[in-house]
């Protein structure tokens, strides 16, 4: 089982990794980079502070921009140029395929994460800023978990509809993670009971914003212990749900379209 | 590749019973019976032709199989047991048309197939290596083995498709369309591999529109319609020798057979001034050719003769024309 897992897994980063989106992803990735540090020079005042506020909105836009693409095109594609079909006519059960699917994506996620960390670096280093230490690095791993939540998201969707669809059903989901704490924190005494009560199981069970620390990326020490680690899980728990989700509804259904 | 496959249960290979799917793709449109009841045996080393017109059932029987669609009742069995993730490890398929990922290496898609399988004479990363450069020499992609398979010709993408369908060395192995598109010579070498693969004991289940593929590779056929089995028997009893002879008519041949002392014909056409006539087997047809060149007449054509399925499956055409 191990075997086909690990076969699928790096079928799927290799195709990936010679995806058309690939290459745009490091360029927007290093576009970033750069542009934080232009933008950071051209301020009068907490200079860090802007670099680390640009960069890290270009880091999470683009990287679950590319997540959710990633997620819903490698489905989509397997599906339509048959390479599922064939896939699966292997000793490799549906579920297993798609958590295969899944890892192979998230493997090449964190490489362009490892990528852009390592541009951020030289773009410190280039401006003579402090160079990252590990309240930093923090900040970018639990945002690079929340590009690995985005991209269970649009598997799960992509399980469930066609591509379009799926892209289309991804985005309203993850826009609403973002902005569901923020809705539920703007409500006011007057807004009906229902309506804040509706909000706020929204947001305490769905909030992207959990993995966005860049408020803390210029503290000098590492965040609390314990609202990191549950941070952490928070996504793990997620990713297993969503994957978990997908895997059962692959597993239930059928693959190919009539 | 002749190593001798691991030993299977004896019985038949694969059984599909009872079957039915249907398809319900809209809510607004009536659901699709793609198989209705459909009743299927394969037998150990065997190839069967899965004919039928478009729309039949095939690709749904196929995918069936591959477990990629689950039934709605019935079951399929593999060695008489309901087919599972496992039973997958003694299947290769080929599919109609080139179902690879297009950024994939040729050499990648094949060590990869490999890997997924863990057949016995590829346990080893060195096993594996020699392995898929003995199928690439075969297939004669040696030369491409580092191209991505979204760069190679339709017929090399054939012969891509057929390695990494038998490159495992199946017990079953489940052709669709496989020489659909290739020129004719490329078809002629996919027919000496089918040919190769069936003299190996390998199961075939052969998916074509093709009689000639019939007559030349199958033992048996079944014919689907509307998800419907609605024929099925022995090639060999269903086709046989045919010989086209210019210049005499029904009542003419019936005097010749008279005074030649010649075996009886199956059944007789007659085209203008050309008569073809068609044979249960090789003897009898030689004996009539061997004859009426004796006398002088001109014999056209002598070969095999399967016009009695593919009027069969003409007519199912025409009807769903």
């Amino acid at each position: 089982m191990l075997r086909a897992l690990g076969v699928v897994t790096l079928q799927t980063f290799t195709l990936l990794r010679r995806d058309r989106i690939f290459w745009p992803a490091l360029a927007a990735a290093s576009f970033i980079a750069a542009a934080a540090g232009v933008a950071s020079s051209w301020g009068t005042e907490e200079l860090m502070k802007m670099l680390y506020d640009y960069g890290l909105l270009g880091f999470q836009l683009t990287g679950s921009t590319v997540a959710i693409f990633w997620g819903v095109k490698m489905i989509g594609d397997a599906r339509q140029d048959g390479s599922m079909e064939v896939q699966l006519a292997a000793p490799v059960s549906r579920g297993l395929w798609l958590v295969g699917k899944y890892c192979g994506l998230s493997a090449c996620l964190v490489m362009v994460s490892a990528v852009f960390i390592v541009l951020w670096e030289a773009t410190l280093f280039v401006l003579h800023y402090r160079l990252m230490g590990a309240p930093q690095l923090l900040v970018f791993a639990l945002m690079g978990l929340g590009w690995l939540v985005d991209a269970a998201l649009a598997v799960f969707f992509a399980t469930l509809t066609r591509p379009s669809l799926a892209i289309f059903a991804t985005f309203a989901a993850w826009i609403a993670g973002l902005t569901s704490a923020l809705i539920d924190q703007a409500m006011t005494p007057e807004t009906p009971p229902q309506l804040r009560a509706t909000v706020s199981t929204i947001a305490r069970y769905w909030d992207l914003q959990q993995f966005n620390l860049a408020d803390k990326a210029l503290e000098a020490h590492l965040p609390a212990f314990a609202p990191t680690l549950d941070r952490g899980l928070y996504g793990l728990v997620l990713i297993a749900i969503l994957v978990s989700v997908s895997s059962v509804i692959s597993s239930r259904r059928d693959v190919l379209p009539a | 590749m002749t190593e001798t496959p691991a030993t299977l249960p004896e019985g038949p290979l694969l059984q599909i019973e009872q079957v039915r799917k249907v398809f319900r793709t809209d809510v607004f449109k009536p659901a699709q019976v793609a198989l209705a009841g459909l009743s299927l045996t394969l037998r150990r080393g065997q190839c069967t032709a899965l004919l039928g017109p478009n729309g039949a059932g095939k690709t749904t029987t196929i995918r069936l199989i591959l477990g990629l669609i689950a039934p709605d009742s019935g079951r399929v069995l593999f060695t008489g047991r309901p087919m599972s993730t496992a039973s997958k490890q003694y299947i290769g398929y080929m599919p109609e048309t080139a179902k690879l990922p297009a950024s994939l290496q040729v050499a990648e898609v094949l060590r990869q197939q490999l890997l997924l399988f863990a057949p016995p004479h590829a346990t080893t990363a060195k096993q594996r290596r020699q392995c898929v450069e003995a199928t690439l020499a075969e297939v004669g992609l040696s030369q491409h083995a580092h191209k991505r398979i979204g760069r190679l010709s339709k017929g090399m993408a054939r012969r891509l498709a057929w390695a990494q369908a038998t490159i495992h060395r199946p017990q079953l192995l489940i052709l669709d369309e496989p020489a659909s598109g290739l020129d004719p010579l490329a078809r002629r070498s996919m027919l000496g591999w089918i040919q190769a693969e069936k003299s190996r004991g390998t199961t075939i289940l052969l998916c074509t529109h093709e009689m000639l593929q019939v007559s030349t590779l199958c033992d048996d056929y079944v014919v689907l319609r509307r998800g419907h089995l609605v024929a099925s028997g022995l090639v060999a009893a269903s086709t046989g020798v045919c010989l086209s002879v210019s210049g005499l008519g029904e009542t003419g041949l019936s005097r010749f057979a008279l005074t030649e002392e010649l075996p009886p014909w199956r059944a007789l056409r007659q085209d203008g001034f050309l008569a073809e006539l068609s044979f249960v087997d090789y003897d009898g047809a030689a004996m009539w050719a061997a004859a009426l060149l004796r006398k002088g007449y001109v014999v056209t054509r002598f070969g095999d003769d399967y016009r009695a399925i593919e009027e069969q499956l003409l007519s199912y055409y025409l009807e769903e024309a």
